[in-house]
């Protein structure tokens, strides 16, 4: 013979399967916008650096850059799209710990180029440390709300 | 369980179904998978781009050190009689 449910127990098996639903549910929208503040981010970054090699190479074919600058901006700009390349696999896989390690990667990269930014325009400056602000903010928000 | 707990469970669900429900509105709207898709893949495409012209500069840079450095090597023609 088969045991009757309770209604009150029916309800609070509901309620349990509700509330459980619901994190999994909020979970997942926030990880979803955390991802796609990073992936903006990473989109940010790859145009700023973008602009900045070029600025370079103008002034580079201008005679405003020695050879052997050139040859170190341009090994940190292929440094730099290779970060961004590897965040990016990180975000489409959607690791937490390997989204925040990319960044990191991709911070650093990117500080070894601001060493350099005295031989470009302020503008040019400006536009990769705002960059590397929004990628810094991403990496905080990301410490706070997992992916 | 006392019927006030049960009571508290059920409007504590009911409130976190509606979050839920929110949320996942204002992350279907703003965030699709499809969305970030494109944004990846435009960031890719920049990042290509950067490396492609990076690789570019130092190999014509490579060519032209080459170059002068084989001229600095250069024996002098000796001048005709």
């Amino acid at each position: 013979m088969r045991p009757r449910i309770s209604s009150r127990l029916a309800v609070l098996g509901g309620s349990y399967v509700a509330i459980v639903m619901s994190l999994v549910i909020l979970h997942a929208c926030a990880s979803t916008q955390a991802l796609k503040r990073t992936a903006v981010a990473s989109e940010q970054l790859a145009l700023s650096t973008q602009r900045i090699q070029q600025q370079e190479i103008q002034l580079y074919d201008a005679g405003e850059v020695k050879p052997t600058d050139h040859a170190k901006w341009q090994q940190g700009f292929l440094a730099t799209g290779r970060a961004i390349q590897a965040l990016n696999a990180a975000i489409r896989i959607g690791n937490a710990a390997e989204v925040q390690t990319k960044v990191r990667t991709a911070l650093d990269e990117v500080d070894r180029l601001l060493v350099q930014t005295d031989l470009l325009p302020q503008n040019a400056r400006l536009v990769l440390l705002a960059s590397l602000e929004g990628l810094r903010a991403i990496l905080v928000s990301l410490s706070v709300v997992e992916v | 369980m006392d019927p006030i707990t049960a009571q508290l469970l059920i409007r504590t669900a009911s409130e976190l179904v509606m979050m839920a429900i929110k949320a996942f509105r204002a992350g279907g709207q703003a965030a699709t998978a499809a969305e970030i898709a494109a944004i990846l893949a435009r960031s890719d495409a920049v990042a290509a781009d950067i490396i492609a012209t990076a690789q570019r500069e130092l190999d014509e840079l490579q060519a032209v050190l080459a170059l002068e450095a084989a001229k600095a090597n250069e024996p002098t023609l000796p001048l005709g009689d």
